[in-house]
């Protein structure tokens, strides 16, 4: 069960409008390593876990995944909200315009529609906490990659936000593997799953 | 008339950066608890946080309105749903 808050997590105000840079940032709405796929994987995850406090860590998390993906959805809607048809011919938005118009659609920034195949929900502690660690380090690349093409202040400073929760998420998912691990008996460590075989 | 719109709207900025401050600490906290959720000191950390956020939650309902469905528990001379009618938080 989820509340709606009437608020972005980190405060928006971008006053330039850049179809250029949309097209960038629109991959962390639904690209390959985007929000929404995290999101998704964490919420996923989270019923077959055997563990309440990392059940729950994938819950807090893929909560908090939404609002991110709230955020660059109001980014790239702060971005292009003004955009005159010459401005859309002339800056390479035309190929996403036709279809979508101004609205939000899940894409990567090369055109590829969101995809459950981008992240997995594997069933077992050890590989689905490997692949949120992934994960995290995927996203703050992206993350690393927007910032060395976008010079816009207001952009960047909720991009550096974002990337920020990247790392912190990477801190509790490596804290959450040392827990499982903890509680696996060594002696069958590689060859037991307890989100099956317990 | 503009100088209070003004004011009004710098009041509101104000009030919505506490808000979001102190429920950014809060899910901050929330998240170190559930990896380290025998820690007393904070879980201690967390409550008062938490409380802080009620009441910057709370302050700002009172003075510009709701952030969430569940603060809306007077009619207060309500004659319209602005819950649906007041922009959403990217415009």
């Amino acid at each position: 069960m989820w509340n709606y808050e009437k608020r972005l997590q980190y405060p928006l105000k971008i006053k330039q409008c850049n179809p250029k840079i949309a097209q960038i940032i629109i991959s962390q709405y639904g690209g390959p390593d985007g929000e929404l796929g995290a999101s998704m994987r964490y919420l996923s995850q989270r019923y077959t876990m055997p563990y309440p406090e990392i059940a729950g860590l994938l819950t807090d998390i893929g909560t908090e995944e939404l609002a991110h993906f709230e955020m660059i959805g109001a980014i790239v809607y702060q971005l292009t909200k003004d955009l005159t048809p010459e401005e859309i011919k002339n800056s390479g938005f035309a190929p996403y315009y036709v279809d979508h118009t101004l609205a939000l659609w899940p894409q990567a920034a090369g055109g590829i529609p969101f995809n459950a195949c981008e992240f997995q929900s594997k069933g077992d502690v050890i590989t689905d906490l490997n692949e949120d660690l992934a994960a995290e380090q995927k996203a703050r690349t992206t993350y690393d990659n927007i910032l060395r093409l976008v010079d816009d202040p207001d952009v960047c400073d909720a991009i550096r936000f974002l990337r920020a929760r990247e790392i912190v998420h990477y801190q509790r998912f490596g804290e959450a593997l040392r827990l499982a691990a903890e509680k696996l008996d060594e002696k069958n460590f590689y060859a037991f799953n307890p989100e099956f075989d317990s | 008339m503009v100088a209070n719109k003004e004011m009004n709207s710098a009041a509101k900025k104000k009030m919505l950066d506490r808000v979001n401050e102190l429920s950014f600490a809060v899910v901050e906290m929330n998240e170190y608890l559930d990896t380290h959720p025998y820690e007393k000191d904070a879980i201690d950390y967390f409550v008062r946080l938490n409380r802080e956020y009620n009441k910057a939650k709370k302050a700002y309902y009172e003075a510009f309105g709701p952030l969430t469905i569940d603060q809306i528990d007077q009619v207060n001379g309500m004659t319209a749903w602005n819950w649906a009618l007041e922009d959403l938080p990217w415009r």
